[in-house]
């Protein structure tokens, strides 16, 4: 099937996602409401903590605050495009409705993380450019770091979703899969933090065999010194390597998966 | 009566024991997975902001040693009186599963307390276990047995406010197909206004001041300092969080009924 042919999937998977999340008004004000919190949660207790510290990582406020920005931003596009896949996923081979995505004429990869779009996040997409504007103002970025930043989203939010791709096939091991969500979602935490806090054996783990910690750090790093343009190679050959992982364990997982319906 | 009644009770304890542990890996990795990931990830943070400074260095009163006590305390409190969930209530709701506790000589809530009552069973003896772990390794002190038991009282307490908090979004499916935003949206702000992810006493005076008359602070901040054996406002603690457990036990009360007013029993 060509990309033509997926993109006009997508857009159905959009449209009727749509419907469904207008349709269910209270749910869509909480879910842009969880978010706010959220966000707030987070700016707030770092500006907290930064009343008593001047430097995390080596990075100052408006440095450390455009990290965090960068990686909410992160959460935000996670939110919209993929989130809810992992619990629908859950589900599906839990109950065996996991069935049904695999006899339809699509890559079951495909089906299956991005059948989903969460809309009602769309509306909290200015808070998270705000957010970038205001520490990366601070920061003192470059105008080329700000032409930069689409870019280094983009290759973020593959990385992010390749691992976590990863990880959620360890549910056609467990069937009862949403530990395995919990789980995901602290590898997600920990993506939250730069690499540079953590002991050496920590960021070997997370840098080479499970790079999270790369997926915001390393395009910080970038932005906040262009100079280190090089370092972009490193998250390009960390998307093609696990991206091969994956296709590889999903096949794996698909051979063990067990339809619970049939 | 009460022996019939005590018999019912026991008995659906310990099937909802079971049916907490039927799927292990998953109970670790839902329950115990997510506190130990928040408490490594800040001890290696805390540790990080301290290594910066020289020796014997104080961050806002805390030395490094009184921050990463208080993180510990604090994933311990979270096991033991913050982990449960409801997110059987709205499914049930749903499901339309609750029709048999409409018939059944035995309540929803009651089902739903038995439940609530096998899970902090199982989440004191984790504790435990997590508790000496933490004291072999030095990470933690023994604050001796007075402290212990007059803390793990007030847990207790904390454990059935948060039970009706969640018993509170679980009732909501009355209303709303996903409950679970409710619930995370309760966990973000108990987390962030209850001093579990910095001390409270990072904050500005006049939030510090106004959140004493909600029940938030008296979640984490206050029960970590009676761990350490600071009982200074042990009773105002104890009587605001009694106070407002009443309080969201009323408000389930009227939810019920208005609830089930619009109740449809969906798949009979």
């Amino acid at each position: 099937m060509s990309l033509k042919k997926y993109w006009s999937v997508y857009k159905d998977f959009f449209s009727t996602s749509y419907s469904v999340t207008t349709s269910f008004r209270t749910s869509f004000v909480l879910i842009v409401l969880l978010d706010v919190f959220f966000y707030l949660s987070v700016i707030y207790s770092i500006e907290l903590m930064f009343n008593h510290i001047d430097f995390i990582a080596g990075w100052n406020k408006n440095q450390f605050l455009f990290f965090v920005s960068y990686v909410l931003a992160l959460d935000q596009f996670h939110m919209v495009f993929v989130s809810p896949n992992f619990w629908d996923l859950s589900e599906k081979i839990r109950t065996g409705n996991f069935d049904f995505t695999l006899v339809r004429p699509l890559h079951s990869l495909f089906n299956s993380f991005f059948r989903q779009v969460r809309v009602s996040s769309f509306v909290n997409f200015p808070m998270v450019v705000y957010f970038l504007y205001q520490y990366g103002t601070g920061a003192q970025l470059s105008l080329i770091s700000w032409l930069l930043l689409p870019f280094m989203l983009v290759l973020s939010f593959t990385l992010l979703v390749i691992l976590e791709f990863i990880i959620s096939c360890l549910m056609f091991w467990t069937t009862e899969g949403n530990g395995i969500n919990f789980l995901r979602m602290q590898l997600q935490t920990l993506a939250r933090w730069p690499e540079y806090l953590f002991n050496p054996a920590i960021r070997l783990t997370f840098t080479l065999f499970l790079p999270f910690l790369v997926i915001g750090t390393t395009p910080v790093e970038i932005l906040i010194n262009p100079d280190k343009w090089y370092l972009v190679f490193r998250i390009l050959s960390l998307i093609i390597l696990f991206w091969f992982i994956l296709l590889w364990l999903w096949n794996k997982a698909l051979i063990k998966y067990n339809s619970a319906s049939s | 009566m009460i022996k019939l009644m005590m018999a019912k009770w026991l008995q659906t304890i310990r099937t909802a024991l079971s049916k907490h542990l039927a799927y292990r890996a998953n109970f670790l990795l839902e329950v115990i997975g997510p506190v130990l990931a928040y408490l490594v990830l800040y001890y290696l943070v805390w540790n990080s902001i301290y290594d910066q400074y020289p020796a014997g260095h104080q961050i806002n009163g805390f030395s490094q040693q009184g921050m990463i006590q208080y993180q510990f305390w604090n994933a311990l409190i979270i096991i033991i009186s913050q982990s449960y969930f409801a997110y059987n209530i709205s499914e049930d709701i749903r499901l339309g599963k609750i029709s048999t506790y409409l018939i059944y000589p035995f309540p929803f809530w009651s089902f739903h307390t038995c439940s609530f009552l096998a899970f902090q069973f199982i989440q004191l003896i984790i504790g435990t276990f997590a508790y000496i772990i933490f004291y072999v390794f030095d990470f933690l002190p023994f604050p001796g047995w007075e402290t212990i038991l007059k803390s793990l009282f007030y847990s207790q307490i904390v454990g059935f406010f948060w039970f009706s908090l969640q018993y509170t979004t679980g009732l909501i499916g009355f209303w709303l197909e996903e409950t679970w935003i409710l619930r995370v949206i309760a966990q973000i702000v108990t987390r962030f206004l209850s001093g579990s992810l910095i001390p409270l006493t990072f904050f500005p005076e006049t939030i510090i001041a106004f959140l004493k008359f909600t029940p938030f602070p008296y979640l984490s901040f206050y029960q970590i300092q009676f761990f350490q054996g600071n009982f200074e406002g042990f009773g105002t603690a104890t009587l605001l969080l009694c106070f407002w457990s009443c309080i969201f036990w009323v408000i389930n009360h009227l939810i019920w009924n208005k609830g089930l007013r619009l109740y449809t029993a969906a798949g009979m």
